[in-house]
């Protein structure tokens, strides 16, 4: 009872800062996100409405940045879980200094700031960036490709961005594999390939998961690089919540797309937590 | 056979006897009667030799042991066999056929790992029937032999549970199961029962034996318990640094060992230096450098004034306070007495002499005693 008493005593200061600063100011923003808003008026905290959840999902303008946020999020996700996969496998397998050396490079873009490193994608993605000038003089093609302020600009980026934290993640499961199971499979007359499908990919699932959850609920909300590569021109969830609160002053409806994402994200996760207490892959999961 | 080889080791007195090994030339006959033949094995990683000219010869049906200390190159010799290790030099017959090159799935050797290396997130009865599927033998084919064997190793009825759901002694039988199922030429066993606790171990002991019998297969196993090895091997090679140092039955091994290693391995036995001293009516007479006189069988090629080793188990010395009037028969001080309940082992000194004995007798320590034995119970390595 005392040792309970005393943790209790421990996490209260962890457990007031939360409160005082992530709690509460949630709490305010999602009554804000029922409160009415007009440009002449402001901010009108008596009304009670639900007028800014219908704006964003039944207008079609709003509901195709929806869209192409979970597709941008989507495809990102799958394009860093297939070329993660094979990195994270090849250092799994390999031991010592070689598999320290090569799990640093890939993981080495996190030291730099994805604010610097979205700045250098728009260095070589402009109609006049690096890699346009370089297809130019050797004709590969005849005008420049239009890479910044696309959806594929944006994925491009984003890609590289989280490819790090889906290796991490996906070495993780892999490098927790006894590897006397494949040599099990193998002698049960499994080849390479059967071995693979039927041992290292089932039980690489929970890196699987976990890694292309991280992905794509960060994937989400990421700010810094659909602003710098789509801009106004290509826009995703997280710019127009930042263009309603800080240009059009409209917290109402910066805050229900804000509570939107949310929910998308609790979705996912609490499908996450079902789908690895179902009987079948809590063996995997432990 | 090998015990001549061995006299004629003792003669030209090489320090490692293991590396006169030289391969078995192959006869046709040899490779007809022989299921499993292993010649020249050599096997390094880097700089370390694990396996070293090993050559060996495994009949049908029996039951072969590979005895020794942790990193004598057992293991590894058992993965090559499998496939899961390719050899730097030497030759795999399985039934006359050379299979050095054929891969590791192809191979009709089935492995039981140490840690059975069930797959964790298949079903009892997707482990057993993996073998089945990977061959795409039918369905209900499959059905039939995995329920088949699961009765053999007495565990109908566990299909649906998950391995992380059974004992120790369960998933090793389960393993037996799924490479049985398959009905392979060679069984290998990579130390079966290290995993189980000592009560169990007993029991899988006798159980692994009975299910071997039944299926009558060639199996070939590696521990480093001796007793293990003793219990379950028609014959025994006791490996140390990647060699063999002696191959067997286990009653060959424990009574008459040619080694020091091979002595101390399998036992604790006490040794005498000293030398012979004369030959007498079928026996042969030992000084000790203690100035003490012991008789000893006649057998091996002894030369007269050659110096060599005494060697006798503790167990095979009795302890009586009255003389029985065996060949060696030595008056002495127990010095120490550790009562175990089953035995009692003792400490005893004669004439500045020590040695120990194990007796069911129980005699306080500080008791004049009679030590003695037989001059078949020991014998002379070089």
């Amino acid at each position: 009872m005392k040792r309970k008493k005393i943790a209790i005593f421990l996490i209260l200061p962890g457990l007031i800062f939360l409160g005082l600063f992530f709690v509460i100011p949630m709490i305010q923003l999602l009554l804000i996100s029922f409160n009415k808003f007009s440009a002449t008026g402001g901010i009108n905290y008596d009304i009670f409405t639900l007028q800014n959840y219908k704006r964003f999902l039944l207008d079609t303008y709003y509901l195709t940045i929806l869209v192409r946020t979970l597709r941008v999020s989507l495809i990102t996700t799958v394009v860093c879980l297939v070329l993660g996969y094979p990195v994270a496998y090849y250092v799994s397998q390999s031991k010592g200094r070689r598999a320290v050396i090569v799990l640093l490079i890939f993981v080495s873009p996190l030291l730099i700031s994805i604010v610097v490193r979205s700045y250098a994608w728009t260095v070589l993605l402009t109609p006049n960036g690096v890699i346009n000038r370089l297809l130019l003089r050797y004709h590969f093609i005849n005008s420049p490709l239009k890479l910044m302020w696309t959806e594929l600009g944006i994925t491009i980026g984003m890609v590289q961005v989280f490819l790090s934290l889906m290796i991490l993640s996906l070495y993780g499961s892999m490098v927790n594999i006894d590897r006397t199971l494949l040599g099990a499979a193998k002698n049960l007359g499994a080849n390479a390939f059967k071995a693979f499908t039927h041992i290292t990919l089932p039980l690489s699932l929970p890196g699987i998961l976990s890694g292309s959850l991280l992905v794509f609920t960060i994937s989400i909300t990421m700010f810094v690089i659909p602003a710098l590569l789509g801009g106004q021109r290509v826009k995703l969830a997280s710019y127009l919540i930042y263009e309603n609160y800080l240009v059009h002053m409209n917290w109402p409806f910066g805050a229900a797309i804000s509570f939107t994402l949310l929910i998308v994200t609790l979705i996912l996760v609490l499908f996450y937590m079902k789908l690895i207490q179902s009987g079948r892959w809590k063996v995997i999961f432990k | 056979m090998i015990t001549s080889k061995r006299g004629l080791k003792i003669i030209v007195k090489l320090p490692f006897s293991g590396c006169e090994f030289k391969p078995v030339p192959l006869h046709q006959d040899s490779v007809r009667n022989q299921e499993l033949i292993v010649e020249g094995l050599r096997k390094a990683y880097g700089k370390v030799v694990a396996v070293d000219s090993l050559s060996f010869e495994v009949k049908k049906g029996e039951v072969f042991g590979l005895l020794g200390p942790s990193g004598c190159g057992k293991s590894t010799t058992l993965k090559i066999i499998a496939g899961l290790e390719e050899p730097d030099q030497g030759d795999i017959f399985l039934k006359g056929r050379r299979i050095n090159d054929i891969p590791v799935h192809k191979r009709q050797t089935a492995m039981v790992f140490q840690n059975y290396a069930l797959f964790p997130h298949m079903t009892i009865y997707n482990n057993v029937a993996f073998g089945l599927k990977m061959l795409k033998v039918d369905v209900g084919e499959i059905k039939k032999r995995v329920e088949e064997i699961l009765g053999l190793v007495q565990l109908p009825g566990v299909g649906d549970r998950y391995p992380g759901q059974l004992s120790g002694g369960q998933q090793q039988r389960i393993a037996l199961a799924r490479v049985l199922v398959l009905r392979p030429d060679v069984l290998l066993l990579d130390e079966p029962l290290s995993n189980l606790d000592a009560k169990l171990r007993e029991t899988m002991r006798i159980e692994l034996k009975d299910i071997q019998r039944s299926v009558g297969i060639t199996t070939i196993f590696v521990t480093h318990d001796i007793q293990e090895a003793f219990a379950l091997s028609d014959r025994v090679a006791v490996m140390n640094q990647g060699r063999i140092e002696q191959m067997g039955p286990p009653q060959d091994i424990y009574d008459s060992p040619t080694t020091e290693f091979v002595a101390t391995f399998v036992g604790q036995p006490n040794f005498f230096d000293g030398r012979i001293t004369a030959f007498s009516f079928g026996s042969v007479r030992f000084l000790s450098e203690h100035g003490i006189s012991f008789l000893l069988a006649e057998g091996k090629a002894l030369k007269l004034g050659q110096k060599a080793r005494l060697v006798v188990r503790p167990e095979k010395i009795s302890i009586n306070t009255e003389r029985q009037g065996k060949d060696n028969s030595f008056e002495g001080k127990v010095t120490r007495s550790i009562y175990l309940g089953e035995i009692t082992k003792y400490l005893v000194d004669v004439k500045g002499m020590r040695f120990l004995a194990n007796s069911t007798r129980f005699v306080p320590e500080g008791s004049r005693v009679w030590a003695e034995w037989d001059k078949e119970d020991n014998f002379i390595i070089p």
